[in-house]
């Protein structure tokens, strides 16, 4: 069942709210791009649809080379000109005002306007885009009465803004198609027909390919004359596909460290963290606090102290990372090597189990747990084998409990009946993206939500201080702050820095970069000359 | 033979009913299972409780069971196995445009270790013990026992990493004019190492089972009086001992052809096939109720009908059934 593999925990990723990215990146483009020459991928499973906004992974690395977004990013998530030419910020940052690339078109010869861009924001992305209503709740108005300017009008300074503007959170889609309709629904949704981005639709074969071949018309002119997705559901086909050449870039949804593992030595192939300062996120195990004995704080800063985290990051990433410290990922900006988190000491754990009033009883045991886990998901089942025995070993009568998928998310995030269950969270690229998991404001029965019932209002604060400043070096003081108070707190184990790998062969050049798996525009992407 | 037209009247008859059984079956399970399919499909966004309840409603999930029961039934008396969850298109749609695939795989799997199977499950039967006999049942019984997974990975490894000689996954290379004989030079290619590792498994079945069959036949009352008339060693076998060994061969074949287009889930897996088995796979993961549904319908439906035949087929094929069904 290699495909179930990613689904759950690509789907965590994508969970913040808050969360901005995209990027096309420069970093591997050495020598001068060449036209031509085609891209295979594999991805995981064929996409179910071309709807715009789809929320599955493998619809999302298609669609980003359908439909333009304003902007493009970098590693770095600088914004680049993309659908947009020029942009300004006004000096309170509640104005930004985008400048549309003339005479572009969308396929069936249509321009595409600010009217297009004014429909999106208004009608589509805060409806259809999971993250939608959160990213840009903040937009007060859209002026669009100059088909070339697009102007936004925000309700308060929000310093992500700009880093949203990419085809995953922010596609713009043709007003004249899905203005009315449900666009899962659209019949466009399903044929790709009516489109405006770099690529178009060339053949879909069902269950085997589809190509994309590149939209003369487009704004942006791509280096590939083609690109088609092979949809591989074995991971070790699809590492077999790699090595041969049948695919030339496995994106990360598509690599788990295992094949990393495999793949290592192989000259032909390099095997990269694309876009690890952005996409990096962190393993995070967290506590039920509804629950005694999680309820207690010492409970869990002696669990915390139990968790050897440098075995498990060595263990579950075949030695590719590190323990992390705290929520965010030790490669964000917003993370400092002041941080304090807890030394790995059984003793020190069993010492203040005693003293949080749980000794051990007769039969050893202190108190019985689960660990949710799933299976199919390598990174979270290696890592629970390891807590568990660690658990073990301070006297906590710890189990596994294997749930596939389903079962998965509704015990952790719908009925909250669960003791410990892990997610992956993206947090690197802008600290913003812990409020979906550590504000009070995050605390329902939903999918990727605050689904250990963390809530502290000193924390919700610093949240709050974070978003509205401006200045970056403020920003990162309180940020700082913020981690330390959650550390402190212990809602959850943080044994694992989490990157995105990606495979390709060494004549690829130019993946994108940014903090979102490869779902971004390839069109700076290009291959050397066979 | 009137009686003929009367025992495939009954058969059909019998098989209604537990078509109807196997959809509530289907049904239930599905239903049952833990997982909600709308949890799974607002998947990563931070979706509020209203927006859940508003794709619950819009999906009927949040009627009573017994009332999502009947008016799936109702859809499927008619022919309209619903919409699917995850593709939002039909799923008669969706399974159709994958059965080519799975039938053109199973299909020249089937012919293959049919033949095979039967000729050397004769050859070895001929000769018990002898060479010919342990080397053809031991390919035999590796063929069956060694997992598809398995093997599929092996076969990978050698022809396709290694030599170099068979494509890697999928089952047609992009780019190339859908009908062309380029195109099916490729589909060709791609299906050479899949068909050949499910063969083996087949034909290692078949040809232990004919073995056996023809074993027995060979040792039967009828063969010692053929001999004794004269006839030819090779009339014997191929006009008396071969057609009466055949016949649990049948029912075997005939099964396989129901479970034929679920498709083969773990070589599609390992070999890209787009068929049958990659799909059902996916709905399983995605919890897509209308097209897993409709899976096991196929399924269920081809099972049964495959049995009918295979009745049927007995009928033709051994007269003394004729007067008593």
């Amino acid at each position: 069942m290699a495909l179930l593999e990613h689904r759950g925990l690509r789907a965590a990723l994508l969970a913040t709210t808050i969360l901005f990215g995209g990027a096309v990146g420069f970093a591997h483009a050495a020598d001068e791009p060449v036209k031509g020459g085609e891209l295979k991928v594999g991805i995981f499973a064929e996409p179910t649809t071309l709807m715009p906004l789809s929320q599955d992974i493998n619809v999302q690395i298609v669609v980003a080379q359908l439909y333009p977004s304003l902007l493009k990013f970098d590693g770095k998530i600088e914004p680049h000109p993309y659908l947009a030419k020029a942009w300004r910020v006004s000096e309170d940052g509640k104005t930004y005002e985008f400048d549309l690339v003339e005479g572009a078109k969308w396929s069936d010869g249509k321009p595409i306007t600010s009217a297009d861009v004014k429909f999106s924001f208004e009608q589509m992305i805060p409806q259809y885009q999971p993250a939608g209503k959160a990213n840009f709740g903040v937009i007060e108005s859209i002026d669009a009465s100059n088909p070339a300017t697009v102007v936004f009008k925000l309700k308060r300074a929000y310093a992500p803004f700009l880093s949203l503007m990419n085809s995953l959170y922010a596609p713009i889609v043709p007003q004249h198609v899905y203005a009315g309709t449900d666009p899962m629904k659209n019949e466009n949704s399903l044929s790709g027909a009516i489109t405006g981005g770099p690529f178009k639709i060339k053949e879909w074969i069902k269950g085997d390919h589809l190509t994309l071949e590149r939209n003369p018309d487009a704004f942006a002119s791509p280096n590939l004359d083609a690109v088609t997705f092979r949809f591989i559901s074995d991971a070790s086909a699809r590492m077999l596909a790699l090595k041969t050449g049948a695919v030339d870039y496995l994106p990360p949804s598509a690599m788990p460290y295992s094949s990393l593992a495999m793949l290592e030595g192989d000259s032909n192939i390099k095997l990269e963290p694309i876009g690890d300062e952005a996409a990096a996120k962190v393993l995070t195990i967290g506590f039920n606090m509804r629950k005694a004995p999680f309820d207690n704080a010492k409970v869990r800063q002696a669990i915390s102290h139990a968790i050897n985290n440098d075995f498990v990051a060595a263990a579950v990433s075949f030695k590719h990372e590190t323990a992390a410290v705290g929520p965010l990922n030790s490669n964000s900006w917003g993370w400092d090597s002041s941080l304090k988190g807890y030394k790995f000491d059984p003793d020190l754990a069993g010492r203040m189990l005693d003293e949080a009033g749980y000794p051990k009883k007769a039969d050893g045991f202190r108190f019985a747990m689960t660990v949710n886990t799933r299976p199919s998901v390598a990174v979270f089942q290696k890592a629970n084998e390891i807590v568990v025995q660690n658990l073990r070993a301070v006297g906590i009568d710890a189990s596994l409990r294997p749930l596939e998928s389903a079962p998965y998310t509704a015990s952790t995030y719908i009925d909250a009946d669960f003791d410990v269950s892990s997610t992956a969270w993206i947090s690197a690229f802008d600290p913003n993206n812990l409020v979906p998991l550590y504000a009070c404001e995050s605390i329902r029965p939903a999918p990727y939500s605050n689904f250990m019932a963390y809530c502290n209002k000193e924390v919700d604060e610093l949240f709050a201080k974070g978003a509205a400043e401006q200045d970056q070096a403020k920003r990162k003081a309180i940020y700082v702050e913020l981690q330390q108070k959650i550390i402190d707190d212990a809602p959850a184990l943080w044994p694992m820095n989490w990157a995105d790998w990606s495979a390709y062969r060494v004549y690829v050049h130019g993946l994108p970069a940014g903090p979102w798996d490869g779902r971004d525009s390839f069109s700076d992407l290009w291959v050397e000359a066979k | 033979m009137s009686a003929v037209p009367r025992i495939v009247g009954t058969r059909l008859l019998q098989a209604v009913p537990l078509v109807v059984a196997t959809i509530v079956v289907n049904f239930a399970i599905i239903h049952l299972a833990p997982g909600d399919p709308v949890t799974m499909m607002v998947g990563e966004g931070a979706v509020s409780a209203d927006q859940m309840d508003t794709l619950r409603k819009s999906l009927g999930l949040d009627q009573p069971l017994y009332v999502q029961f009947f008016s799936y039934l109702k859809s499927v008396l008619q022919g309209d196995l619903g919409i699917s969850y995850v593709y939002h298109q039909p799923v008669t749609e969706i399974i159709a445009s994958r059965i080519p695939a799975t039938l053109l795989l199973m299909g020249t799997t089937y012919v293959i270790s049919t033949i095979l199977g039967i000729v050397f499950g004769i050859v070895a039967a001929l000769r018990p013990s002898s060479a010919q006999d342990r080397i053809l049942m031991t390919v035999a019984i590796l063929g069956y026992s060694v997992p598809t997974f398995w093997l599929g990975f092996l076969a990978l490894m050698v022809f396709a990493v290694e030599l170099g000689w068979a494509p890697i996954s999928g089952m047609v290379d992009s780019g190339l004019a859908a009908g062309s004989w380029e195109y099916w030079l490729s589909v060709l290619r791609h299906l050479a190492l899949p068909a050949a590792v499910v063969s083996l498994f087949y034909t290692g079945l078949i040809a232990r089972l004919m073995r056996t069959s023809m074993l027995n036949s060979l040792r039967g009352d009828f063969i010692v009086t053929a001999r004794a008339m004269g006839l030819s060693r090779w009339r014997v076998i191929l006009r008396h001992a071969v057609p009466t060994a055949i016949t649990p061969i049948v029912t075997v074949l005939g099964l396989q052809v129901g479970l034929m287009l679920s498709g083969a889930v773990l070589t599609e897996t390992v070999f890209g096939w787009p068929g049958l088995g990659v799909l059902t796979v996916q709905a399983v993961a995605q919890r897509d109720y209308p097209l897993l549904l409709g899976m096991f319908l196929l399924t269920s439906v081809m099972v049964i009908i495959a049995n009918v035949v295979t009745d049927l087929v007995y009928l033709a094929i051994n007269p003394r059934l004729r007067g008593n069904g």
